[in-house]
């Protein structure tokens, strides 16, 4: 968010404005925040970087045996939280994690990224990432549970002077601004209850950092509101998914690395090579940035998520689009992910793939600038267009065999996260749903 | 007497419709809500004039409603409860009107704390209101004293001509004096 912080800033800030807990936050391998809440007393240690925890306790880190883990705070991501709890006044520091001896931790999502990065920098490129986050807000039910109704559907109170979904939504644009975040947009979105928030781009790292702390502040505004927020990406059958676009760019010696006046398309090489890589390695990145049994019911024809592996100038169809601006605007669109992604590694995975491009000179196919979803098989197969995958069991497969997606991971979490998949593929493909129930308990 | 725009969140429809009744009676425009959660969500889409809060409400936490409402200023609340258990004065100390009703609940003590703490609460945000604009003054003065203070050392001038020279300066852009002070103290310090 650029505003830097030395340990000292922090330790004077949170005196001054009274901060009575801080919250050390770090990503499980499966982008769900965890948190060590510390007493203001603690911070001082904190900042020391001599607070543990149990790793063992953490899905996908660790064994018993292994399960000290030290948490080292980014200074600056220290955020005050705007919003009064009853315990007084919070704040927040993401932490990298470590193991006992010093050594950055394996498993530790942000260090997968940090690592990607560092790769992009030995070769003099800089990531910058701007994300388009969508989610929907449901009514909770009697009980506080959350449900799949929305607040348009419901319309319970056509004279009221508010609009709930949007007087949250508002809320959550005023809070994230409070925070430091930039915003761009913010709208509703083509589905009952849908929204979506685009905050500006920022290097990779913050980006990530950003979404994390986005997706906590409007879960919290949400609940304020008494609305659920969810980033599932396909709550509701036959209305639209939710998706998370990652606007992608690359910086060297400080100007935009995609853009090329020269070019007929007014992009550069590399941005060609990075198209070519993200292309090459699309079904096996999509294992990472659609990590759930639900995210492939968000890739299906007629919704506006992408189900083919293409890129185009201008239609809005495939996978990678490339939006109009040029110059220091020069990005592409990356178009399939969602926001139950670990931001962390949906970015090391993208970079990882598009640098792949960039160092073996991958050229894309041509562009398609139809609508790919009025071709037919034929016109498919002729322009050899493929898809991305069916499934998170085909995703899974594929994953397996790419070793430039496996090698961005990092061995430690490609085995743990590829374990995890492949049992939540199995409780899936094991359980009886409510449509088979509907389909085939009285036909038989 | 006003008539208000009230909304009663109690679980048990027996004392919600007693309650209902008694405010309806008096002329109030009564709306209800069954549980914690529709009590938050008819409060932010109504903007009533006060929320009365059963203890016992299902869903959400009847004190996180409350905080909820109250904090965000969205409605005054009024708890109520049959019995007062531990914490629960401490917690109706932090709303911006201190007050609740005992249950069984006495018409005429209904109608008179839905009064007091109606035109209490006007009466502390304008309050409040009032001390939040008296703050961004004594800042924005603060920092014009200080850019003041800083031209008149950057360019030798005296305190009248720095003043002059902001004052122009400031309707030369048609901005604020504070955006010029701010200006001035990031060029200059």
């Amino acid at each position: 968010m650029g505003n830097k912080y030395s340990a000292e800033d922090v330790l004077r800030i949170s005196k001054e404005r009274g901060v009575e807990f801080v919250h050390l936050q770090f990503s499980d391998i499966f982008g769900v925040m965890k948190n060590v809440s510390i007493p203001i007393e603690e911070l001082d240690k904190a900042l020391n970087n001599e607070i543990m925890f149990d790793g063992s306790s953490i899905d996908g880190f660790v064994r018993i045996e292994e399960s000290d883990m030290y948490l080292r705070p980014d200074t600056d991501t220290f955020v005050i939280f705007p919003w009064r709890t009853t315990s007084g006044v919070e704040a927040r520091l993401i932490c990298d994690i470590y193991n006992p001896d010093g050594t950055p931790f394996e498993g530790d999502p942000r260090y997968v990224l940090k690592k990607n990065l560092e790769e992009a920098r030995k070769l003099g490129y800089t990531m910058n990432v701007g994300p388009e986050c969508e989610f929907y807000l449901f009514l909770t039910d009697e009980k506080g549970n959350p449900t799949t109704i929305t607040q348009d559907a419901a319309g319970y109170f056509d004279m009221a002077p508010v609009d709930l979904g949007e007087s949250a939504r508002k809320e959550m644009v005023s809070t994230l601004k409070e925070m430091g975040f930039a915003i761009e947009a913010s709208h509703h979105e083509v589905g009952p209850g849908q929204h979506e928030i685009d905050f500006k781009y920022d290097d990779a790292l913050a980006t990530a950092d950003n979404v994390m702390t986005f997706k906590m502040v409007v879960r919290i505004i949400a609940q304020k509101h008494g609305l659920h927020a969810t980033f599932m990406p396909k709550p509701v059958y036959g209305i639209a998914g939710s998706g998370m676009h990652l606007n992608q760019s690359l910086m060297k010696d400080g100007e935009n690395a995609f853009y090329d006046p020269a070019d007929q398309m007014g992009l550069s090489k590399d941005c060609y090579y990075y198209i070519g890589g993200l292309l090459k390695h699309a079904k096996a990145l999509t294992c990472i940035t659609n990590p759930t049994v639900n995210s492939y019911k968000r890739l299906v024809s007629g919704f506006e998520a992408p189900v083919y592996i293409a890129w185009s100038g201008r239609n809005r169809s495939p996978l990678i689009r490339i939006p109009a601006k040029r110059g220091n605007s020069t990005r592409i669109e990356l178009r399939s992910p969602d926001p139950s992604n670990n931001p962390y590694l949906a970015l090391a995975c993208s970079l990882a793939a598009g640098l792949d491009g960039i160092k073996n000179k991958v050229m894309p196919p041509q562009s398609v600038d139809k609508n790919i979803y009025e071709m037919d098989e034929q016109e498919l197969k002729k322009l050899n267009i493929d898809k991305l995958p069916d499934s998170l069991e085909e995703a899974l497969v594929i994953l397996e065999k790419d070793e430039v997606i496996k090698n961005a991971l990092g061995e430690h979490i490609y085995n743990k996260y590829v374990e995890a998949k492949w049992s939540e593929w199995d409780s899936y493909r094991t359980y009886v749903t409510r449509w088979e129930i509907d389909q085939y308990l009285t036909k038989f | 007497m006003s008539q208000w725009r009230i909304i009663v969140a109690d679980s048990n429809d027996y004392s919600r419709n007693i309650l209902k009744g008694m405010l309806l009676s008096s002329g109030h425009l009564v709306y209800e809500a069954r549980d914690g959660g529709s009590a938050v969500r008819l409060s932010r889409s109504l903007m009533p004039d006060l929320v009365l809060i059963d203890m016992g409400i299902v869903g959400m936490n009847a004190y996180e409603v409350a905080h909820i409402i109250d904090s965000d200023n969205v409605a005054p609340v009024i708890l109520m409860t049959q019995t007062i258990q531990r914490g629960f004065i401490e917690e109706v100390k932090n709303y911006s009107v201190f007050a609740y009703l005992l249950k069984p609940i006495d018409k005429a003590v209904l109608l008179s704390l839905t009064e007091f703490v109606i035109e209490n609460h006007k009466k502390y945000l304008s309050l409040k209101n009032e001390i939040e604009s008296l703050k961004k003054q004594i800042e924005a003065r603060k920092k014009i004293e200080k850019a003041k203070g800083l031209l008149m050392k950057v360019k030798k001038l005296d305190e009248d001509e720095a003043y002059t020279l902001m004052r122009k300066m400031s309707m030369d852009s048609t901005l604020p004096m504070e955006v010029i002070a701010e200006r001035i103290l990031t060029k200059y310090s």
